[in-house]
């Protein structure tokens, strides 16, 4: 299925915009991250969330090259599709495919099950809207929620 | 809204069995869908990398034996029973996975861990 503009606007939480984050690794990146997902209330627990992120960054990096990670998964902890932005001004290794390290990270979390399933289609809309140049180093300036919504509208519409 | 310095969020390390159930069958829906073709041909498309699914089934197996065999084998058998889905959420006593009502007491698997007496999933409270 299709996922719209307002689908992508609406999945991403003001709470999980975080433009600095401070831990040294991905590890810590992660375990920073779900914090904050858990003290937003979004999720039943946050130790199976954490560890699944861990787990599909075994299976395979979420990092996608050009200074991005799109951490993701689905966990019976997490009881509707939500999604966050965080910006980590010096960079963390990630094992990406071009071996830079990561400044941008989309954090998207969906539950076992959704009606209707907008998990995947939701992480293509994310990918498509950092696929350009130009539209990630106007990311890289973006500093407040409302910034990054308009980020979002003018790069998906 | 203006920029905030976050600090680092700590949590909590899995212990309990039912926790580590959660583990085992989030694991378990990751493993599917990355043996899944079509699923880790799209994910591929979009950069993602697939390739430790066997480090991955390597993890899963160390993780299950941490489980006490007799709660393994109930999640197994209902797992397969009911196409990965052997813990579902509670929500006011109603069991999401087969919608019926969940008594006061109902069945235990183990102290700590209760199933559902109509379809016998494991059950998550929300």
């Amino acid at each position: 299925m299709a996922v719209d503009v307002q689908t992508v606007l609406g999945t991403f939480q003001p709470s999980l915009f975080l433009p600095s984050l401070i831990s040294k690794n991905k590890d810590g990146v992660l375990r920073e991250l779900v914090g904050h997902v858990r003290s937003s209330g979004l999720v039943r627990e946050d130790a199976p969330v954490l560890e699944m992120l861990k787990s599909r960054e075994r299976l395979g990096s979420t990092g996608i090259g050009h200074g991005i990670a799109v951490p993701h998964g689905r966990s019976l902890s997490v009881q509707r599709l939500v999604a966050g932005f965080a910006k980590h001004d010096k960079g963390v290794e990630w094992d990406s495919p071009d071996g830079e390290k990561v400044h941008l990270i989309f954090l998207i979390l969906a539950p076992p099950i959704e009606q209707p399933n907008r998990y995947l289609p939701f992480l293509g809309r994310v990918v498509e809207a950092v696929s350009d140049p130009e539209r990630r180093s106007r990311l890289v300036g973006v500093t407040s929620f409302p910034q990054f919504q308009e980020f979002l509208r003018d790069a998906l519409s | 809204m203006p920029s905030r310095k976050t600090e680092p969020e700590t949590v909590a390390e899995p212990r309990d069995p039912l926790t580590i159930l959660v583990l085992l069958q989030d694991l378990d829906l990751l493993l599917r869908e990355a043996s899944d073709p079509a699923q880790a041909a799209e994910s591929n498309r979009m950069g993602f990398q697939t390739g430790g699914i066997e480090e991955l089934r390597t993890a899963r197996q160390q993780l299950a034996a941490t489980l006490d065999v007799r709660i393994l084998r109930h999640y197994e058998v209902a797992s397969k029973r009911y196409a990965g889905r052997a813990i579902v959420p509670i929500k006011n006593r109603i069991c999401l996975g087969c919608s019926g009502l969940v008594p006061t007491g109902a069945n235990l698997v183990s102290q700590r861990i209760q199933s559902c007496q109509s379809c016998g999933r494991i059950l998550y409270p929300l």
